[in-house]
């Protein structure tokens, strides 16, 4: 007779590894033998979780077993796929930490983990049930959204969204209510607001406590922002058959991890770096070229924003607006000129990279305020979050500061999210919302643009 | 390749099966065998003794139905993100044989070093597992419970993730 057991113990192995692990967990309850079998095997759980997800960062001096590990991802995909309301209420720090910790581990390219991951984000209610827990949904939507019971909690789910922004609008296309398009008024509000730019925060997408941590609803504020910014941008362009040029933020969990960015080639004649011996050594990948955006509000909309509409608590948001925004698409050429060991202030386990460059509108060759020089550092928090701040300098003169954070590990594919404002921190504005992102290690020659002559505003 | 001369399988229970050549070199046992021995070694039978006539002719079945698939590169990116449950259509209606078949099936694939068809049939036992409780698992596989009250106490512990 030919049976289940008699496999020989090779042949059992290949059919355990195709046994789903809660298929497992059953399968080792029903003899000892199998029992045995399915708990001792390490090399079983290990190649089950390889096959499923990218390797954890920690494989080698692992705190946990393979099989332990694994359990830990079962237990997150169980609540997900979970149908009851409860299940996943008490699961949410659980499914929580452990997408943002799968999403730092994913690998930049043919990933298991994020396929994984948005897999299960599509399912069902998961997309309002995880990512939309933080305050600016239940504040735009309060039947639909309410929001995590702690602070914590909220900030963690902040934190996850930018994770998969792009693809959320996809995601959750068809559940009411829509992410991006009921909530982008009250993004708004938020990051133009010009109480919530104070030196506790360093005007930047820091928490109000003085702690440089990154304050996630802030980045998510200023990601939905930029995201419906350019969609409307793209969908004006899309006669003319433009690509996207957010291709770094497209995929769900894709370009968070550390090393997640990849170079494209550039095409035209490679200009040199400045410091090759700098570069070498740089931990950030400053040198090469960068796309960026900013956005703002004609000034005089901000000014009657924050200055004419009657007087709101400190702890309360202004309300929503739909003003239109103008959007700049800018190129950046850095280069690394000076590296220096970490301040009192920083991090101490990464130096302080300091580089210069030129800024350049890819809309208008005549943008006074998108071509300019630029300078900045790029820092380490005593966090460990990368703190990126920048000065376009304009005949010599420092005009615009940013402060940004970079979402996701070193050198991560999704680039900085951060606030824009006047360098001498004018409580007047303006300021707004901006993101960069590496597109190439190479520069080449800039082309002058082709003149656009126009100014692009948005419609709501 | 394809112009070499048909190669005779003997069976366990001594059949004698005529199977061309590169059907036969699916296996890759055989196909180490051919070419270890040579040309002219396999002007006699190649005796297949872990394998009956009933079985064997089932395996080369499947080695003509696949004999144009592309060898199986690179395993680790491919076949493991597949999930269990992608087994293609016709795969699935050839696997359709009662139990004592599948696991001889299988025994002879591994045997035999035919790694895709040892990926089928490990995939339709894990199918057969899918969704069931130990229970029933023990009675779809003929498995008698031997813990005692006190081993199923602990083992349901350690198990807990993994409950409803």
């Amino acid at each position: 007779m030919a049976e289940l057991l008699d496999q020989p113990p090779e042949v059992l192995h290949h059919i355990l590894l195709n046994v789903e692990p809660t298929d497992l967990a059953s399968l080792s309850k029903t003899c000892r033998y199998l029992h045995r079998v399915i708990q001792a095997d390490e090399l079983l759980w290990k190649e089950i979780y390889l096959s499923r997800l990218d390797p954890p960062a920690d494989a080698e001096d692992a705190p946990l077993s393979w099989r332990e590990r694994m359990a830990k991802v079962v237990n997150m995909q169980k609540i997900l796929l979970s149908e009851d309301a409860e299940i996943k209420a008490k699961g949410l720090e659980e499914v929580l930490t452990k997408s943002v910790e799968l999403a730092y581990q994913a690998a930049a390219s043919n990933s298991k983990t994020t396929d994984f991951l948005a897999d299960l984000f599509q399912k069902s209610n998961n997309a309002n049930d995880f990512l939309c827990k933080s305050s600016l949904f239940s504040l735009a939507r309060p039947e639909s959204w309410t929001v995590a019971p702690t602070e914590a909690l909220c900030q963690l789910s902040a934190h996850l969204h930018p994770c998969l922004y792009m693809t959320l609008a996809t995601i959750a296309a068809s559940i009411p209510p829509h992410p991006v398009r009921h909530v982008h008024p009250y993004a708004r509000a938020r990051v133009y607001d010009l109480r919530r730019y104070t030196a506790a925060n360093m005007w930047g997408p820091f928490l109000d406590d003085g702690s440089q941590r990154v304050d996630w609803e802030k980045v998510l504020a200023i990601m939905i922002l930029l995201a419906y910014n350019h969609h409307i941008y793209t969908e004006r362009r899309s006669s003319s058959g433009s690509s996207s040029i957010l291709r770094p933020w497209e995929n769900a969990f894709s370009g968070i991890a550390p090393n997640s960015f990849v170079s494209c080639p550039l095409s035209g004649t490679p200009t040199p770096t400045l410091r090759p011996d700098l570069d070498a050594i740089d931990p950030y990948g400053v040198t090469g070229t960068w796309m960026r955006i900013v956005c703002f509000l004609d000034y005089n909309d901000l000014f009657s924003f924050n200055f004419e509409g009657g007087r709101v608590p400190p702890d309360r948001d202004r309300d929503p607006i739909t003003t239109r925004e103008a959007f700049r698409l800018i190129r950046l050429q850095l280069r690394v000129n000076a590296i220096e060991e970490p301040g009192e202030e920083d991090g101490k386990n990464l130096p302080v990279v300091h580089f210069e460059g030129t800024s350049r509108s890819t809309f208008m060759a005549w943008d006074p305020n998108a071509n300019s020089r630029i300078k900045g550092t790029v820092r380490q928090t005593p966090g460990g979050a990368i703190r990126w701040t920048t000065f376009s300098v304009f005949h010599g003169e420092e005009r615009w500061r940013s402060e940004g954070v970079q979402v996701g590990g070193l050198r991560s594919a999704r680039g900085i999210f951060g606030n824009w404002f006047d360098k001498d921190y004018d409580a007047h504005g303006p300021a707004g919302p901006t993101a960069f992102w590496k597109i190439s290690d190479e520069m080449v020659e800039e082309k002058r643009p082709a003149t656009q002559l126009v100014q692009i505003f948005m419609d709501d | 390749m394809s112009s070499s001369k048909p190669l005779t399988l003997s069976s366990s229970d001594g059949e004698e099966i005529l199977v061309d050549r590169e059907v036969a070199e699916r296996s890759i046992l055989i196909k180490n065998m051919v070419g270890d021995l040579g040309e002219e070694a396999m002007e006699e039978p190649i005796p297949i003794p872990n394998v009956n006539a009933a079985v064997l002719k089932k395996v080369i079945e499947w080695c003509i139905h696949h004999k144009h698939d592309p060898p199986s590169a690179n395993e680790d990116d491919s076949d493991s993100r597949k999930k269990s449950t992608d087994i293609e259509e016709w795969d699935q209606k050839f696997m359709q044989v009662d139990q004592e078949m599948l696991f001889e099936i299988i025994l002879a694939a591994n045997y035999l070093d035919i790694k895709a068809l040892l990926d089928v049939g490990c995939k339709t036992v894990a199918n057969m597992i899918k969704g069931k409780s130990p229970e029933e698992i023990r009675k779809t596989f003929n498995i008698q419970n031997d813990f005692t009250p006190e081993e199923e106490d602990q083992i349901r512990r350690e198990n807990e993730w993994a409950e409803e």
